[in-house]
């Protein structure tokens, strides 16, 4: 199995932990609807939100994220070491939970 | 007014205090002048249905019907203010809410996760996302 592989199913498998995960059930079989991981050359946003969630719970525990996060009323950016941007979350819920987590 | 007419004796209009005379069976030609003074009552129902709003003897003192291409609400509220143009626009906090996603992915995948993976609290996933972000970037080095 490659990197990729083993990647799609660890993030699939994070999505049904996380309950995301939505079944449709038939007679005598049900379906589980899992998210494409990468549409593109970037990552479905859904799985996007979802880590990034993750990470801004963590971040307040552990010391690699916390200067390379800028938050704002409108915007929480998320950035390399070298202060590129890597992800731009304006969920104004996500923003407001950060912002009383660090308080 | 008068009413020229060719009558028999069998079909006789006869106004009133008007004697035709009485003949068998031969064809009369009379003139027989009608007005409203020969029928019995006729003037005061004219004057009762012209006093009478919606009788259509009435005289005109009702609104006149809008033209055939005229709104009727037009005919009945002429505008005071002229309207040239009529734009609609949304609103600019839903245009700006339409344009940017809620999660935005400036970055490039391997370092989007090269990044989260360091606090994402979830160490099978952890590696997971940091055996690819190194894969890629050999696959990349060997591209190159």
């Amino acid at each position: 199995m490659s990197a990729l592989e083993n990647l799609e199913k660890l993030l699939k498998k994070f999505w049904r932990k996380s309950g995301q995960a939505h079944v449709i059930a038939a007679k005598h079989s049900e379906f589980v609807i899992e998210p494409k991981v990468f549409l593109g050359d970037k990552l479905n946003p859904e799985i996007l939100k979802l880590l990034t969630l993750a990470y801004l719970a963590n971040t307040s525990t552990q010391d690699s994220g916390t200067g390379n996060i800028d938050v704002t009323s409108e915007k929480l950016v998320i950035k390399t070491p070298k202060g590129k941007p890597l992800v731009i979350i304006r969920d104004k819920q996500i923003i407001q939970q950060y912002i009383a987590q660090r308080a | 007014m008068g009413l020229e007419s060719t009558v028999t004796n069998q079909n006789i209009v006869r106004p009133a205090g008007k004697s035709i005379g009485s003949t068998s069976s031969q064809v009369i030609s009379a003139s027989i002048p009608l007005s409203s003074k020969d029928i019995p009552g006729y003037k005061t129902r004219i004057e009762r249905l012209k006093q009478d709003t919606r009788s259509p003897f009435a005289p005109a003192t009702r609104r006149p019907l809008p033209e055939q291409n005229e709104s009727p609400i037009a005919a009945a509220q002429p505008p005071s203010v002229e309207v040239k143009e009529i734009k609609i626009h949304p609103s600019p906090l839903l245009q700006a809410e339409k344009l940017k996603p809620a999660v935005e992915q400036p970055g490039s995948n391997g370092a989007v996760l090269a990044t989260l993976a360091k606090g994402i609290g979830d160490k099978e996933l952890a590696i997971g996302m940091l055996r690819y972000v190194r894969e890629q970037k050999a696959l990349q080095g060997v591209g190159k």
